[in-house]
């Protein structure tokens, strides 16, 4: 079980995190659990899910490629938890499960297109060497994004970075929360 | 390198307002305040930034030294997040204020390390 308690659903009464809850339970990504226990502090709750509505589901940038860019700081930081999770509105706008396959080896990949090799190049380094954005870094950036979509990208690969550095300590399992759902998990996922 | 976007870090930000204002929120109300104390949030954010005069865990102690290794297990080994770390954590602060204490570290680290990708600092 996860190291800090879930919230009780019945004891939320602001509607912004009522809705964020529901949300979750419906569409995954973020699952229920982490997103339950956020909500223990609503400050934080709203911290998270503002931006994750604003920047991640919304934004300039298409949202299967931020998606992308969630999933390969989920595997490149093995937070498992976070990485058998799929957003449903980037399966509708066309990823496919086998898109994820490569995604550690995404610059000698054939699977990606030179803007997501881009965006991802990106995220690799904001993670791991973030001096190491340099000038190559920022040509690939610009011949595909303009600076505002590489704020949204940035912006967006930093919230992402920091909440799954976190949830790796929190030890949170899936279904351990409104276990009757399994909106967002990954296929391999859904059997357990 | 020069910087790629110039302008401070809410300049840059302000390029996509979202990003800005969901940013002003958790400063405002996370980072800068809330149930845990901003001084022990703020050390633990130099820390993050590697400031040498937060590097030696042996000067802490109590609060300061178990938030301190939560960073640190956050941020560079999270399998140092282990019963003990987390016997002591729970000994020392309530649940609402590990909630916000940890995802104010998660917060600030993700924020340092973006900074750093446009030619800022860690910290201002």
């Amino acid at each position: 079980m996860a190291r800090i308690s879930y919230v009780d659903p019945q004891s939320l009464t602001d509607p912004e995190l009522v809705e964020y809850l529901e949300n979750a339970r419906r569409f995954g990504t973020p699952r229920p659990e982490t997103q339950a226990i956020r909500s223990n502090v609503p400050a934080v709750a709203k911290a998270f899910s503002r931006p994750w509505e604003s920047i991640f589901r919304r934004g300039g940038v298409e949202h299967a490629l931020k998606e992308l860019c969630r999933v390969y700081v989920s595997k490149t930081v093995e937070c498992r938890y976070c990485g058998s999770q799929r957003s449903l509105r980037a399966r509708e706008q066309g990823l496919a499960e086998t898109d994820y396959e490569e995604l550690l080896e995404f610059e000698r990949s054939d699977q990606f297109t030179a803007r997501q090799k881009a965006a991802l190049l990106y995220t690799s380094m904001l993670v791991w060497n973030p001096e190491g954005a340099d000038e190559r870094v920022w040509a690939q950036l610009r011949e595909h994004f303009s600076d505002e979509e590489i704020v949204e990208l940035g912006q967006f690969v930093q919230l992402t970075y920091g909440q799954q550095s976190v949830i790796r300590t929190w030890d949170v399992g899936h279904r351990e929360f409104l276990a009757d759902t399994t909106a967002g998990l990954a296929p391999e996922r859904v059997e357990g | 390198m020069a910087q790629p976007i110039p302008g401070t870090a809410d300049e840059i930000r302000a390029l996509v307002p979202a990003a800005l204002e969901a940013y002003e929120f958790t400063r405002d109300n996370v980072l800068r305040d809330g149930v845990v104390d901003p001084g022990l949030k703020e050390l633990c954010f130099r820390y993050l930034a590697e400031d040498p005069e937060t590097l030696d865990l042996s000067r802490f102690e109590g609060r300061e030294r178990v938030a301190l290794e939560w960073a640190h297990a956050i941020a560079w080994d999270s399998s140092l997040a282990d019963d003990v770390l987390w016997e002591r954590l729970h000994a020392l602060f309530s649940e609402q204020e590990l909630v916000e204490l940890g995802c104010a570290i998660g917060f600030e680290l993700g924020q340092q390390h973006w900074r750093r990708t446009v030619g800022l600092p860690a910290r201002d």
